[in-house]
Order: C-alpha cells, then sequence, then structure tokens
C-alpha cells in the first residue's frame, strides 16, 4: 500500500526537566516509564510558538478536588488490579506530556464503575500552582456516567492525562471547563476506547490559559459505538489555543460528530483541528464535522485544519469550516431592539456558548454562573 | 543546431552536467548562475516532509537532459516523422489549424516544434521556446524567470532551476484579447529520462489570456521524473485561464510546482486536471497580491491502481478586496489514493478578503483512499471564508435507477462518475473533454461514450 508522508515532530532541549526527586507518589514501578520520559525532547509547536518549558515546582495537592463519588485516588489505584491502566501510555497532545502526567501527577481519580455515577472533580489552580493530573475510568457494561470537571485560577502548569474505557452498552458523559487566565501553559489529553455500542458525549468550554493545548481521541473500536465532541472556546489578550477533536473508526457502523465554535478577542489565536480517519473495518459509519469560529478583533487570527482520512466507500464523511465577523445583521437587529453594541456581541457570544451550557445538569448552577461570568468580563 | 550540442547527458548530476547543458545552449551567464545555485540548493535540501512517499526514486539514475533528433522546427512536415507520429495520435497539428492561436511542442527536452498565427506577432505577442527567449529577449526574461518560485524553494524547485530545459515563453503586451488559446505539449519518450520544462508567462496590464497544457509519456519500466515549473505573472486588469491535462505514464513520479502572481484587479483561473503518473505531487498556487485581485479553480485528480496522487490549491490573500473560489473534486477506483491538500491564508492586510473550497471525493470502491485536509489560516475579521468537503460513494439508488432504464451497472458507473466531473470537462477544450471522456469510459467498461 501507499505511504502518506507526514512532517516528524519537532523538538527543543530545556535546561532543566523534571526527575526521580519530582514523583510525588515514588513507586519503583515508574522507572521505566521515568528514562522512556526522560529520553523525549520536549515538542516544539509553532502555531502555539511552545518552544520553552519553565519547571515550576510539583507539590502535594493541597484541599480537596474531588467532591462526591468514593473513586481510588491515584496514589492508590497505583497499588491496585488497576496499575497498568494508570500507567499506560498514549499519544494525546504529545507524549511527552501525557508520560509527565503518568509520572509527576499530584491529583487525579481512578474508579471502575458498574452502575450510574456522577463524580465532580473541582481543581483549583489558585492554591495549587502546578495541577498534574492522571485519571481514568473504566464503564463496566451498561453502566452510565456523568463526570464534571473544572479547572479554574490563575496557576502556572495544568497538565491532565486520562483515559476511559467504555465497555460495551456503558454511556459516558463528560464535562471539562477550564477557566485558568494567565496560567502559562494549559494542556490535557484524553483517551477514549469505546467497545461495542458504547456511547460517549464530551463537552469542552475552554477559556485556557496563555498557551493552551487541547487533545480528545476517541477510538470507536466496537460496532455501532457512538462518539460526540462538542467545544466551545473563547481566547482573547495574547492567549493562544490548540484544541484538537480525533475519531477513529474501526467498527461498523460507527458515529462520530465533531463540532468546535468559538470566538476571538484582541490577539487572541484559536487553531481547530478535527481529525476523522476511517478505516477499511468501518463500513457504515457516518462521521462529521463543523466548525465556526467569530472574530471580533483585527488582530486576532483563526485557523481551521479538518482531515479526512477515509479507507471504505461505504461511509458518510463530511466536514465544513466558517471564519468570519459578527454577523451584521444579527448586530443590527439586537441593536434595534435596543441593545448597545457590547450587549449585543455579548449576546450573540453568549449564543455559542449557551447550547453547552444548556447540557450541564441543573444541579451544577455555580458552574453555569462562573461561565457566564467568563464570558461577561471578556467583552 | 549549435555547434557543441549536447544529445543526452549521463545519468545523474554534477556541475559539470550543468555546465554542458548551459553551454550547449549558448546561455548568457546570470542563467548559468541560477543554474548552479539551484544546484547547491538541490544538494543540500531534504525531500519534502509531507505528501507521497519518493523513497524508491533514484535521482541517480534520472537522465536530466535528453535532446530529441530535430531542432525547433517552424513547419510541421519538418519534424521527424516518428516524433510527428507520437503527438498526431495526440491530435495536436489538427487542432492548431481548427481552433488555436499557437501551438508548441516538446519531445523529452527540447520544442521540436513552434508556431503562431501572423496577426498575433504583429500585435507584440512573443510566443517562444523557453531556451530561445532567454536568448532574443534576456531583459525580459531576466526580470521574472524563477522569482515566483526561486530556487530554494524546495527540493524539486531547485532540480528544475539547476537542469530546466525546453518549455514556453509567452509575453501579451498590455490591452490586448489574444482571441483563441495558445496551447504547448509536452511528451516524454525516452525511459528513465527527466523532463523539467520551464513555462513563463506574463500578461500584461488588461489583456487576456487562454493557454492550454499537455503532458503525456510513454510508460516503461524504470522510473521516470517530471519537475517543471510553471510561473504566470498576471498584471493589473489582466485574465490568465490556464487549462492542464496532465496524463504522464504510469511510471512517472510528477512533482511539479505551478504558481501565479495576480495584481490589481487581475483573475487567474486555474482548470487543472490530474490522471497519470504513478505518484504526483501538486499544488498549482495564486498569490493574490493586488487589490481585487480573483482566483478561481475547477481541478480534479482521478486516482486508478497503483496511483498516491496528492494535489491540492493554495490561495495566498494579501491585499484587500480579493477572492477565491475552489470547486476541487477527486475520485479514487481500483485501489488508487487521492489526496487533496489545501491552504487558503488571509493575511492582516487582506480585509474584506472572500474565499470559499468546496471539495469532494468520490470512492468507486472499498479499496481505493481518500484523504481531505484543508488548511484555513484567517488573521483578519473582515473577511468571510468558508470551507465545505465531503467524501462519499456512488449513490446506490442512482445506479438501480439507471439500470432499471435500461443501462448496465458499469454504464451507469461510468455515467454517475462523468456527472460528477461535469463541471470540469465542461471548461476543457473540446478535443480534451472528448478524450477525457474516453479515458472514463474505458476504465469503467462502459461502452456508451
Amino acid at each position: 500500500m501507499f505511504t502518506r508522508v507526514e512532517p516528524k515532530r519537532q523538538s527543543f532541549i530545556v535546561k532543566e526537566d523534571y526527575g526521580w526527586e519530582d514523583i510525588q507518589n515514588k513507586d519503583g514501578s515508574l522507572y521505566d516509564l521515568l528514562s522512556d520520559y526522560l529520553s523525549y525532547d520536549f515538542p516544539l509547536w509553532k502555531r502555539l510558538e511552545f518552544s520553552d518549558f519553565k519547571k515550576y515546582p510539583i507539590k502535594k495537592y493541597s484541599g480537596n478536588f474531588l467532591r462526591n463519588g468514593n473513586l481510588l485516588l491515584t496514589q492508590d489505584a497505583m497499588k491496585t488490579e488497576l496499575r497498568d491502566f494508570t500507567t499506560g501510555k498514549f499519544a494525546g497532545v504529545d507524549p511527552k506530556f501525557v508520560m509527565m502526567a503518568l509520572i509527576f501527577f499530584n491529583s487525579g481519580v481512578f474508579g471502575k464503575i458498574d452502575k450510574n455515577e456522577r463524580i465532580n472533580l473541582d481543581y483549583d489552580l489558585k492554591d495549587n500552582k502546578v495541577v498534574i493530573e492522571n485519571s481514568g475510568l473504566i464503564l463496566e457494561e451498561d453502566s452510565s456516567v456523568i463526570m464534571i470537571r473544572s479547572y479554574k485560577g490563575e496557576g502556572k502548569l495544568l497538565n491532565s492525562a486520562s483515559k476511559y474505557l467504555l465497555r460495551a452498552g456503558s454511556k459516558l458523559k463528560i464535562f471539562n471547563v477550564i477557566i485558568s487566565p494567565k496560567t502559562d501553559l494549559v494542556i490535557s489529553s484524553s483517551l477514549y476506547n469505546l467497545e461495542e455500542n458504547a456511547s460517549l458525549e464530551v463537552y469542552d468550554v475552554i477559556f485556557g490559559g496563555e498557551k493552551t493545548a487541547i487533545d480528545h481521541t476517541a477510538n470507536l473500536n466496537g460496532d455501532f459505538s457512538r462518539a460526540t465532541f462538542k467545544t466551545v472556546y473563547f481566547a482573547r489578550g495574547k492567549e493562544r489555543m490548540d484544541l484538537r477533536n480525533s475519531l477513529n473508526h474501526f467498527g461498523r457502523s460507527t458515529y462520530g460528530r465533531i463540532e468546535t465554535n468559538g470566538s476571538l478577542s484582541d490577539e487572541g489565536y484559536s487553531v481547530v483541528r478535527g481529525n476523522i480517519e476511517i478505516k477499511s473495518t468501518a463500513v457504515g459509519a457516518d462521521s462529521e464535522e463543523r466548525s465556526n469560529t467569530i472574530s471580533l478583533s483585527k488582530k486576532a487570527r483563526a485557523d481551521s485544519i479538518p482531515s479526512l482520512y477515509v479507507d471504505n466507500n461505504d461511509v458518510i464523511a463530511k466536514h465544513g469550516a466558517s471564519i468570519g465577523n459578527i454577523d451584521e445583521d444579527k448586530l443590527y437587529y439586537l441593536m434595534s431592539r435596543g441593545l448597545d453594541e457590547r450587549s449585543a456581541i455579548r449576546l450573540i457570544v453568549s449564543g455559542i456558548f449557551e447550547p453547552i451550557i444548556n447540557e450541564i445538569p441543573p444541579d451544577n448552577s455555580n458552574l453555569k454562573e462562573e461561565i457566564e461570568n467568563a464570558i461577561s468580563v471578556r467583552i | 543546431m549549435t555547434n557543441n550540442a549536447l544529445s543526452k547527458t549521463e545519468p545523474g548530476l554534477n556541475r559539470r552536467i550543468i555546465e554542458e547543458i548551459s553551454e550547449s545552449k549558448n546561455e548568457p551567464l546570470w542563467m548559468k548562475d541560477i543554474r548552479m545555485k539551484s544546484l547547491e540548493y538541490f544538494l543540500n535540501r531534504p525531500n519534502p516532509n509531507f505528501g507521497v512517499d519518493i523513497s524508491a526514486l533514484d535521482l541517480n539514475s534520472i537522465v536530466n537532459y535528453v535532446k530529441p533528433g530535430a531542432q525547433n522546427e517552424r513547419s510541421w512536415e519538418d519534424v521527424p516523422e516518428d516524433i510527428r507520429e507520437n503527438f498526431e495520435k495526440l491530435g495536436i497539428p489538427q487542432a492548431e489549424r481548427e481552433a488555436l492561436a499557437g501551438v508548441g511542442a516538446q519531445y523529452d527536452s527540447e520544442m521540436v516544434y513552434h508556431n503562431m498565427k501572423e496577426s498575433l506577432k504583429k500585435l507584440g505577442v512573443i510566443f517562444l521556446e523557453m531556451g530561445t527567449a532567454v536568448r532574443e529577449y534576456p531583459d525580459l526574461v531576466k526580470k521574472y524567470f524563477m522569482h515566483l518560485i526561486p530556487p530554494n524553494d524546495h527540493k524539486f524547485a531547485a532540480l528544475h532551476g539547476a537542469v530546466w530545459s525546453g518549455g514556453t515563453f509567452i509575453y501579451v503586451p498590455p490591452n490586448v484579447n489574444v482571441p483563441m488559446p495558445i496551447q504547448s505539449y509536452y511528451l516524454m519518450g525516452s525511459p528513465g529520462m527527466g523532463q523539467f520544462e520551464h513555462t513563463l508567462i506574463v500578461v500584461d496590464k488588461g489583456s487576456k489570456l487562454e493557454f492550454i497544457e499537455g503532458c503525456s509519456g510513454q510508460n516503461y519500466s524504470v522510473s521516470n521524473l517530471h519537475a517543471g515549473a510553471v510561473e504566470i505573472y498576471v498584471e493589473e486588469g489582466a485574465t490568465v485561464k490556464f487549462s492542464t491535462i496532465e496524463n504522464w505514464a504510469k511510471n512517472t513520479y510528477n512533482l511539479n510546482t505551478k504558481r501565479a502572481s495576480v495584481d490589481k484587479d487581475g483573475t487567474i483561473i486555474w482548470i487543472s486536471g490530474t490522471m497519470g503518473s504513478a505518484k504526483t505531487m501538486l499544488y498549482p498556487s495564486s498569490i493574490l497580491k493586488g487589490k481585487g485581485a480573483r482566483a478561481e479553480y475547477t481541478t480534479i485528480t482521478y486516482a486508478g491502481p497503483g496511483q498516491h496522487l496528492d494535489t491540492g490549491t493554495k490561495v495566498f490573500h494579501f491585499a484587500p478586496y480579493t477572492s477565491s473560489k475552489v470547486d476541487s473534486r477527486s475520485i479514487s477506483f481500483g485501489g488508487g489514493y487521492a489526496f487533496y491538500r489545501g491552504l487558503v491564508r488571509v493575511s492582516e492586510s487582506a480585509i474584506h478578503s472572500k474565499s470559499s473550497v468546496d471539495c469532494s471525493a468520490l470512492m468507486v470502491d472499498n479499496v481505493s483512499k481518500s484523504d481531505t485536509l484543508p488548511i484555513i489560516e484567517v488573521m483578519n475579521n473582515q473577511s468571510e471564508i468558508g470551507h465545505e468537503a465531503y467524501v462519499g460513494k456512488i449513490n446506490e439508488d442512482q445506479i438501480y435507477y439507471l439500470m432499471s432504464r435500461g443501462l448496465t451497472e458499469d454504464d451507469a458507473k461510468a455515467l454517475i462518475v462523468r456527472g460528477f466531473l461535469d463541471p470540469f470537462i465542461k471548461q476543457l477544450p473540446f478535443e480534451y473533454a472528448v478524450e477525457f471522456n474516453r479515458i472514463i469510459d474505458m476504465h469503467f467498461n462502459s461502452k456508451i461514450g
């Protein structure tokens, strides 16, 4: 068969990297992973202008990030049958950052769930300047989980790696809300493996840090499995965001949707990537990707990089993207109804976020308010 | 023929070979300098880090210059019979008489025939074999030659700069509407050779030109390489339509570069079909540098058994009120692999620009591949940029319907494929459209053509 030539990973060398002494939960089984970690240089990202990594000290997480649920904390999970799962590597945003999270985590939860469960995780970057999370869930057959994660406050570094195994017929709905202004670096990698008939919904609300890189990858391995990614974002100041959602269709009649919408002000810069890969085994796959960016500033920049890789002709695969200014007609209409321009713009931008805010379960009114506030202060 | 005529270089590339080519062409020193500099770049540049796998292409075994046993003739009868036959099969001289303003025909590394209607000559239109233009209009050529495609652009632009031979030079003076298309045809006849023709088109203010480029070659078991370059300068208010069908033989690596710069209110129209070759990398680019400049693309890529065709379009919006419209279609069948790679870049100063990119891919069977990667980069908020893509199979309902009307399944498929490619075929000169339909029928065992 044919080889597709792709650019090689570019990297840079840092003066100081984390080492054995920075591990919070020292365990002999991390030796191999650590030497693997150290053999990788940091990834060089042109669009994010990421070419330097500052080693902020990792400390024990202070406070309680787990609001409810009785999941194993990562330290404990390392000592149980889940150990292989907690240390399992994947590509994520970049293998270097995934391995960093697996080794140097100071927070995170692991669990096996066989019924219906609600999980709330609130990470506080104000009191914990460096949050490194290593999390994972195994959803047993026909179980159902709603997980709400938030990362808030001004910190230095957030690096999260999480993975999810969705066994046959299980359902997972996740909300990730990141409001961490002025944080140097925000990285989040998530991997989802779906068995037959499993269903996944991921909702991301990203206000980000100075440089933000997010990756969600779903492997639709089982027949009839379904995954939906919905991301909304706002970048302002000199914030840069690289948001990637990937769907890999392996199973028959699998279903995937990616929808990424956002807005930019000042010199905000967003890179929206959507990858759909349909393997030859995925007969009858249906996959679609959309993105829309509203740019509010002359100096903002929006990149859209959608890719479709299709090895099978019995599929439906589409993508579409649009980038433009705020809709003048809408603005004019709202202003004719008595709104001043700023309020009208705020209303239109809120409209991007609203469908996702509406999905958040009603007993999280604080979180909904925080998202609405985050929009208000940005416009 | 000049005294120090060269008939063929040894395989591979070194300074001596470049000197031989340059001397045999009696080139001015500045051109030889370009060749030497290009050679340096070529030796130092890595292979492209994307696209098709060219690791099996042995550049040391490629013969970079092959002179056909003929001079650059003005009269068709003077072209040697064996070469003439090849072109006659393609309908070249016949088309000239009926519908063309001028014709050039290149065999291997040199033009063997070149002619233009007298009326155009009187208007000041220049249509020459590229090497002749270098000698006869050195100042004009020097002003433009490899400015749009600098030799250090990429490895195969560098190779082209070092060994280029043949090709076409066209200059249209201000306010001249060239009434009929000018055509050049490139044929590769020798095994294991590289063809590196250079096309330089300058259309001055307010003028209009339609240019047709045809490419084909004979099939051999060894690899051939095609690394041509097309540079088009569309001056203020001018319009250029550049139609091309690249139907290289299945042993050919086609690593080709085409670029147009478009000044104020100018228009470039690309009609581009890629069907031959084993592997292709080709991304015609438009640099919209003047206010109100426009680019239009209608392209198709037709990847059959054993073919990996990585094609696309690139548009750079550098000025206000520029617009671009891309309709790109691909078909993959019999295990073929079609890859669309697109870029639209809208700079900070290109306010009030518009771009729409549509790509669709039709996959005829489940052993073929089709990928799409259209990148959009927008650096201002006063532009409207949109993109749509679709990958799918032939609609079975349509096949059933056509079969219920008495068509065989193959005929139905061929008809649907033709319908899918219709926007492209419609834009082609008549004889190319006929040829194209014939090729589709052949691939789908259809007899309705």
